[in-house]
């Protein structure tokens, strides 16, 4: 598409399309590494609160690495490191692992504080009526932490649509690596970036609205009746 | 409904000792209530009783079976907690029936048991409410309802009561004696009130620093404690002790000195050698005001408590006594009274503790 001479407000409108599929990558990349880095997150925090003995060592280290690193740097290592020992991974599956396993620390810690804020009287109370740790976990614990952990998960996730903003970096074709394309031909830095950031506050904006009503709906029964 | 046994059970945290040899005998369809102090190891036991705490030595039987090594949900119990531990995320419905369901009973037939208890504790019109909208003593009896319907061989309460205000807790104390004398179940109770032990009990067994001081019935507790640890445990207000000394002793009667010039007479053969330590236990109740009485004291504080009254005295040797009801209304603080014990309310400890006497007073 021929941009040079348009002005900032028919550059944007002209780039739109080229933008919202960046978007689509970002929420893409945000969803399925949100989704893999919540699985990681449930095996390290219950690794973590049971105490198995080598594995609770080796979560808690993996949490301590991802949560004192920049996530830069851990895109970086993944892309540009990996291929160092033969492993070469392209840019969208690079930016899955590092995604995901930043998701799976950070979440892993809410997870583990919102299972461990359930009273213990709740595990008892299930294995006196005869529920293996597994059936409590799934029926009564995690119902009761899923209400907890629900807004700073919400929280995470929003972080993370915004972090894909990394994925830049190592190639991947998301919402701020195509502003960047389109500023590298156009030159109209401000209207480009806004335009990106614009839309990442729309998301933003929809998803924190999404996620006041999901809390709503998982507290819909410890609340009070006025009666 | 089901015996439960404890022989010589001993529990230890690494080399730390909490449970010291405990033998008790509750029969099929007994009340017991494990009471004493904070930290005595009541609830220790009970959670052993219960599958949640294992056993370092000794045995427990329920209905017959050892259970050393049966868990919880072999046990056939069922378990009230301090808490509640209600699931709040289900409804009053949910909570009662979820055991069944895990227990893969009907439908038809978990939502009949769930109506029925519901309609013994009066919960019919609340379950369809989350624990969140219930109050204190409501949540208190979804959690003996989701054990009732379980029909258990014995039931276990963990301090039930003490997150519930004074009035709430005088009418579930009423609920659970009704709920015990309707179903016939072995209650096992723990608390640290020990009124509500002895309203409730069919057998009390008193505990202190991990071992059973004494286990029986309310009245034989109350009038023929084992040593000053249950005789000053049970009964409110607490009994009064004085130190003492054994004086003179003449055919068939002796005297103990309690303070500085108060003499009380006891009948029948010393426990003790003259000159013996001695502890002289009085209940409040027994003591009255009598201008010959052996005991001295004056008023320092007078507590009316409605339909009686505690009269707080300096007595002999400056030692603390509580009297209740003494005619409080005619007394002033700093009246200097005279009182008399009635043999019922006296008892005599040696040095150790171990009642010696009782009730024999001259």
């Amino acid at each position: 598409m021929d941009l040079s001479g348009a002005s900032s407000l028919q550059l944007i409108a002209q780039s739109l399309p080229f933008l919202l599929r960046g978007a689509v990558y970002s929420i893409g990349l945000g969803v399925g590494s949100m989704a893999i880095g919540l699985v990681i997150a449930f095996f390290v925090a219950i690794v973590r609160l049971q105490r198995v003995p080598v594995l609770a060592l080796a979560a808690r280290l993996y949490v301590s690495f991802i949560r004192g690193t920049p996530l830069l740097v851990q895109l970086f290592l993944i892309y540009y490191g990996l291929p160092q020992y033969g492993v070469t991974l392209g840019p969208l599956t690079s930016a899955l692992i590092g995604f995901s396993l930043s998701v799976g620390a950070y979440s892993s810690e809410i997870l583990r504080g919102a299972i461990g804020a359930i009273d213990h009287g709740q595990w008892e109370a299930a294995t006196v009526i005869g529920m293996t740790r597994w059936q409590t976990l799934r029926r009564v614990i995690l119902p009761q932490a899923a209400r907890t952990a629900l807004p700073p998960l919400g929280n995470n996730f929003i972080g993370l649509i915004k972090d894909t903003s990394l994925a830049a970096t190592i190639q991947v074709p998301e919402l701020f690596r195509q502003a960047q394309l389109v500023t590298a031909r156009t030159f109209d830095i401000f209207a480009m970036y806004f335009a990106a950031a614009a839309i990442y506050w729309i998301l933003s904006t929809i998803l924190a609205f999404g996620q006041d009503r999901l809390e709503v709906r998982a507290n819909r029964h410890s609340r009070r009746s006025v009666a | 409904m089901a015996p439960v046994s404890l022989q010589s059970v001993t529990k230890s945290y690494g080399g730390h000792s909490v449970i010291h040899g405990i033998d008790l005998e509750i029969e099929d369809g007994a009340f017991v209530v494990l009471v004493g102090p904070s930290g005595c190891g009541k609830s220790t036991l009970l959670r052993m009783i219960a599958g949640l705490e294992t056993i370092t030595s000794g045995t427990i039987s329920i209905d017959g079976q050892t259970v050393n090594d049966v868990p919880p949900k072999h046990r056939d119990i069922a378990m009230v907690f301090q808490n509640y531990a209600l699931y709040p995320h289900m409804t009053v419905a949910e909570n009662m029936g979820f055991s069944l369901r895990l227990a893969k009973v009907s439908a038809g037939e978990a939502a009949e048991k769930v109506r029925t208890s519901a309609a013994i504790l009066g919960l019919t019109d609340l379950l369809d409410r989350y624990p969140r909208q219930l109050s204190g003593g409501q949540r208190q009896r979804v959690a003996m309802g989701r054990a009732m319907v379980r029909n258990p061989k014995v039931f276990l309460f963990d301090e039930p009561l003490s997150n519930l205000d004074a009035a709430l807790r005088v009418q579930m104390r009423v609920e659970i004696a009704e709920l015990h004398q309707r179903l016939g179940t072995t209650m096992i109770y723990v608390t640290h009130d020990q009124t509500e032990a002895m309203t409730l009990a069919t057998k009390i067994a008193v505990i202190d620093k991990g071992r059973l001081v004494q286990a029986a019935g309310a009245i034989d507790l109350y009038e023929r404690p084992d040593d000053l640890f249950v005789a000053r445990f049970i009964g409110s207000p607490q009994m009064n002790v004085l130190p003492g000394r054994i004086e003179t002793v003449r055919d068939g009667a002796y005297t103990v000195a309690v303070g500085g010039d108060a003499r009380i007479a006891f009948q029948g053969p010393p426990p003790l050698g003259t000159g013996a330590t001695v502890s002289v236990g009085l209940r409040p109740e027994a003591l009255t005001c009598a201008a010959d009485g052996p005991i001295k004291g004056r008023v320092t504080l007078i507590e009316h408590l409605g339909g009686s009254s505690l009269v707080h005295i300096a007595g002999p040797g400056g030692n603390p006594v509580v009297v209740q009801d003494v005619g409080a209304p005619r007394l002033k603080v700093g009246e200097e009274i005279r009182l008399r014990a009635a043999p019922a309310g006296t008892h005599l400890f040696d040095g150790s503790g171990r009642r010696v006497a009782s009730g024999a007073l001259a």
